[in-house]
């Protein structure tokens, strides 16, 4: 298994559970979609899962290793093997494409070198090669903020790509696209799964696109894991399951 | 892409760090001095405690007179950049010869400090406020074409065209459709001036062209610190209440805020009668002890200048005192933004304790308001006259302005790639240095280099008070009535300032890429 997540809970305040004792499992080359209503709790999930945020109970295995009760430098060596891309992209905008992809080098390198900026060429070479791969070989001199929306998105998967992760998470990554440019996103990833064996967790709220491009599905409500399987079964009743009860919760 | 690149990047950094250490040596700074010396410095300010509260009422009508003249030299100045301002535009119709002579003068212009500008005034409208105004007019009016036009520049001419092409006069057409599209930037870079202005006028009654000034010097050089204290408190409030309202009026103009109707009107009747009410009682020149020949040999002074003192080597000649002028603006501006640095995040509400940040505002803001020759006055009691002096003056009052923009830098910090950084197990050492101080250092350079280019103009006053540089030499040249040696002078600042302006053009250009 790439990742276990074992009884996980988390909590705000008092009153609401952000999550409460959710427990799954993703194995090599999976391609899970983490869907659910907004509040369900899937943004905390991915913070918790790439070490951003502490959970208040349960643990999170990556590849055998337990992130959540790591410290310092061993929670660290475990955050190298986990990619993050981002809603909102992430990037430092005035600085150009190739140097916001080296940053993900960063980690491996010894201290003078990192502060100083000497990437070297072989790190060079690779930030080239995942950037020609995810389609921007000529923007690499470009400064990211000139870029589009769906630029910037190939931008930070390329920065996830570079720490060769065992696991790559998206925190909403087409959210803020067009349609158009969110499908092309989507599709590189799933390129990615299939062609390089890339195992992928993606919070989404958009149910077709996921249900389009992933191989399971994992619903949320409120904090509860309320449905965990294969995209086919997923029938409309267990649609409504996982997002029926916000509406109640609401009114 | 390769290594070499690398290591480039790198050269710079040196390259400016060995020049700075070449001209601390050059100035003479001497930080054991300075503190051996310190006790001569928290002398003045203990002193200054309580201020003679006493002498508020005297000081009242001065400093209402150096409000008067920034308020009707700025008003004037900027009123007339507005119509200067087409001529010097490239994308306007206007005969191209026209358009490089305005910009030769205003660029000419902006080389003079105001104290120039007004002692040259005093020689031709006589001591007082009126000098002063002029002074400050041309001033604003210099700054304010320029800004003007830059902004024309970039405005989209095509309303404009298009009216040209129906058939209106090129005038009417920037009036129509030029205007508008400037107008909250114009309006917004007066209201900024104005602020500046009150500062500068704070100083012209050093060469007797009225205002705040000349009471000011009387106090420092009779020793009588409590008073000296309460000049500087009453124009720390001054200052105060004019950010204050410019800064109100600033978020009217951005368009940040909205107000009724009736209450632009009224903000705008106040206005002007302020700016009418300034106007009209700034004082009549007094030409009495202006002759036609002293004017005279005045302009020709500067068109036919002392040329032997151009190239004059040796310490008394005039490339040597511009060096050292151009190093005392270089040190000063370096150790004013490593000060601004600390200044700046203490100043953030988002990164210290609200009260915390406000402390720290309050405090860069008493430091601004305080004009730069009193700081020099105050410095020479510690490192004695010369250069030394001149960048411990340069530094403290680059302070202001660069903690202001630093601030607003770091206000406006994206923290997501700080912390997309952080989930990849990143040092948050490396976060600051990949993450956030890409974000800042545009902003910060480009505030640093147009400070070294405000103070190499401040610097090349500093002589006024024995604080190095340029400037003693040339005011002494201008008292003699040496004209031919004053216009030597002016012409190697005129170059000087050109040259600074080009440099720091080119790296904010190179920057931007």
């Amino acid at each position: 298994m790439k990742l276990q997540v074992l009884h996980v809970s988390k909590q705000f305040d008092e009153r609401v559970a952000a999550l409460s004792d959710v427990s799954f499992s993703v194995g090599e080359g999976e391609f899970v979609s983490v869907i659910g209503p907004s509040g369900a709790g899937k943004t905390t999930l991915i913070r918790i899962l790439n070490g951003s945020e502490p959970c208040d109970g349960g643990e999170v295995l990556l590849s055998g290793q337990h992130l959540e009760s790591a410290r310092g430098r061993k929670k660290a060596e475990i955050q190298k093997g986990v990619g993050t891309i981002y809603q909102d992209f992430a990037l430092v905008e005035n600085v150009s494409v190739l140097q916001n992809v080296l940053n993900a080098a960063l980690p491996d390198m010894a201290f003078l070198p990192a502060v100083l900026g000497l990437f070297g060429r072989a790190r060079r070479e690779t930030a080239a090669a995942l950037l020609a791969r995810v389609g921007l070989a000529d923007k690499l001199e470009e400064p990211v903020k000139n870029l589009s929306g769906g630029q910037k998105q190939r931008v930070a998967i390329a920065r996830a790509l570079m720490r060769r992760p065992e696991i790559l998470l998206a925190d909403e990554p087409v959210a803020s696209l067009d349609p158009v440019t969110g499908r092309q996103i989507l599709t590189l990833l799933r390129d990615l799964q299939q062609k390089d064996g890339l195992t992928i967790v993606m919070n989404s709220h958009n149910l077709a696109l996921s249900k389009e491009f992933s191989d399971r599905l994992i619903g949320l409500n409120r904090g509860r894991l309320v449905y965990d399987g294969p995209v086919g079964e997923a029938s409309a009743e267990v649609i409504d399951t996982i997002y029926a009860a916000a509406e109640e919760a609401q009114v | 892409m390769t290594r070499a690149k690398t290591g480039l990047r790198l050269l710079p950094w040196l390259l400016l760090f060995v020049l700075f250490l070449a001209a601390v040596r050059f100035t003479g700074c001497s930080p054991a001095l300075f503190w051996a010396r310190r006790s001569h410095l928290s002398d003045v300010f203990v002193r200054m405690i309580p201020p003679d509260w006493a002498y508020f009422p005297r000081i009242f009508p001065l400093l209402w007179a150096t409000v008067q003249m920034s308020v009707a030299g700025t008003v004037l100045g900027a009123f007339f950049a507005l119509l200067a301002a087409p001529f010097c535009s490239a994308n306007l119709k206007n005969p191209p010869p026209l358009r490089v002579g305005m910009r030769v003068l205003i660029q000419v212009l902006r080389s003079f400090p105001t104290l120039i500008l007004a002692l040259a005034a005093t020689f031709l409208f006589g001591i007082g406020c009126f000098a002063g105004a002029v002074a400050i007019t041309l001033y604003t009016f210099a700054i304010m074409t320029r800004l003007c036009y830059e902004d024309i520049e970039t405005a989209d001419t095509r309303p404009y065209l298009a009216l040209c092409a129906m058939g209106a006069s090129p005038g009417r057409a920037y009036f129509r459709a030029v205007l508008p599209e400037i107008a909250s930037s114009y309006l917004a870079n007066a209201l900024y001036l104005l602020e500046t202005n009150v500062r500068h006028s704070a100083i012209l009654g050093y060469v007797g062209a009225g205002g705040i000034g000349l009471l000011l010097n009387e106090k420092i050089s009779w020793k009588e610190y409590d008073r000296v204290g309460a000049i500087l408190l009453a124009l720390f409030a001054a200052v105060c209440l004019i950010e204050w309202i410019s800064e109100r009026l600033a978020l009217l103009v951005r368009g940040e805020k909205t107000a009724r109707p009736a209450a632009v009107r009224a903000i705008l009747a106040a206005l002007s009668l302020l700016f009418v009410l300034s106007l009209v009682t700034v004082g009549r020149p007094d030409f009495s002890r202006t002759s036609i020949q002293a004017v005279g040999s005045m302009f020709s002074g500067l068109v036919w200048p002392e040329w032997g003192f151009l190239v004059e080597g040796g310490s008394g000649g005039l490339p040597w005192l511009l060096l050292e002028t151009v190093c005392i603006a270089f040190v000063g501006t370096v150790i004013g933004a490593l000060l601004s640095l600390p200044l700046a995040v203490l100043g953030t509400s988002r990164l210290v304790p609200g009260p915390v940040a406000l402390f720290f505002r309050l405090f860069v803001m008493a430091l601004r308001s305080i004009p730069f020759l009193i700081y020099g006055i105050i410095f020479i009691r510690v490192a004695g006259p010369g250069a030394f002096t001149g960048v411990l003056t340069m530094a403290v009052c680059s302070i202001g302005l660069i903690t202001k923009r630093f601030t607003e830098a770091i206000d406006s910090l994206d923290f997501r790639p700080y912390r997309a950084l952080g989930a990849m197990g990143i040092s948050p050492l490396l976060r600051v240095r990949y993450a956030v101080l890409p974000q800042l250092i545009p902003a910060f350079a480009s505030a640093v280099l147009y400070r070294f280019d405000v103070n190499t103009r401040e610097a090349s006053v500093l002589g006024v008070v024995g604080a190095g540089g340029i400037g003693a030499p040339l005011i002494f040249a201008m008292n003699h009535y040496a004209w031919r040696r004053a216009g030597a002078i002016t012409l190697g600042l005129i170059l000087l300032v050109w040259l600074v302006d080009l440099i720091s053009a080119r790296l904010r250009g190179g920057r931007r890429r």
